[in-house]
């Protein structure tokens, strides 16, 4: 369930904004991964609990298993005026239906009947995504590219109640920016959420008024 | 934002009278109007998305300039947008002087 935006409205379509464009950027190369057209979604702002992740994968819903990669960043430095900076940790997280799944094995030209497959083309697709997405908002945010440690395994062919991050565990609040991907023709429909603890809002509030002034 | 980043980059001196759509469904029914000599057109919008105004702007003919600004910058956005009528297309984060350059190049200053 959502909860009340931690934001004024002028920072949440800031927010919007630098994530639209930073989608698109990855867009190019999910087009070029997937040799197919892609459609982008206008990405969605949302506060949520930790709890609720599963509620925040607006286009995974249904009765089909899902699989997910987790790609953990620290952002930063943010400067702020009398020697104050900080930076932020996160994560992204890149999920796909069964169908979605089948559809893209079947484009890159691989099977996914082995685990260690599927597990290989799930990673390639979310690098190919959160590589660009992710350098693409901290160049607009005028911060360092971000640090990103090895992208992991979220789930695997589990149904989406059992879909579990367990990066976030021990958060409460967070922030999400939900964006979609779709091939044009295809059934393939991919779910990008960055995921933001509460405790990086101050920071994300002052680096989105810094892009508004 | 977006609307803000492109009047931004328009120069200060332009002699022109600016208005805002919130989505393609507002931008198309000021063209049909008449009151629109020139739209700088998003591609990613609600209710109505940029390509879709395009196609209506061809369709009926309407009497306009369109210079897409999006961050859809995929190979075939730019094909599918200039096919349909469009003068330019410019990749987003904007560039003031790119947009700037395009204007003048294509006379529009």
């Amino acid at each position: 369930m959502s909860q009340p935006l931690p934001f004024t409205e002028d920072q949440r379509d800031c927010l919007q904004e630098i994530s639209n464009v930073a989608m698109g950027a990855a867009g190019e190369h999910l087009a070029g991964f997937s040799k197919v057209f892609v459609e982008l979604s206008i990405p969605i702002v949302r506060a949520t609990k930790a709890d609720d992740l599963v509620d925040a994968l607006v286009s995974l819903q249904g009765l089909e298993a899902v699989s997910g990669v987790v790609q953990p960043f620290e952002v930063g430095p943010f400067s702020f005026g009398g020697g104050e900076s900080s930076t932020v940790s996160g994560c992204a997280l890149v999920a796909i239906t069964e169908s979605s799944f089948r559809d893209l094995a079947q484009q890159r030209g691989v099977g996914i009947d082995d685990d260690a497959d599927a597990q290989k083309l799930l990673i390639q697709l979310a690098d190919t995504i959160t590589h660009v997405c992710l350098p693409m908002l901290t160049e607009q945010l005028g911060v360092p590219a971000p640090v990103l440690p090895a992208s992991e395994i979220a789930s695997l062919h589990v149904p989406l109640a059992e879909f579990k991050v367990p990066q976030i565990d021990g958060w409460s609040g967070m922030t999400t920016v939900e964006i979609n991907y779709h091939l044009e023709g295809h059934p393939f429909n991919c779910d990008l959420l960055l995921i933001l603890p509460d405790s990086a809002t101050a920071a994300l509030c002052k680096a989105l008024d810094a892009l508004l002034a | 934002m977006a609307r803000k980043q492109v009047a931004r980059s328009l120069p200060s001196d332009w002699d022109v009278d600016i208005t805002f759509a919130v989505n393609g469904a507002e931008g198309i029914e000021a063209v049909r109007e008449g009151k629109v000599e020139m739209v700088f057109l998003d591609l990613t919008m609600p209710v109505m998305d940029g390509y879709e105004v395009l196609e209506l702007i061809k369709q009926e003919s309407l009497k306009t300039i369109v210079i897409v600004i999006s961050g859809d910058i995929q190979p075939e956005a730019r094909e599918r947008v200039m096919k349909l009528g469009a003068l330019e297309f410019i990749k987003k984060p904007i560039n003031k002087e790119k947009l700037q350059g395009v204007l003048r190049d294509y006379g529009l200053l």
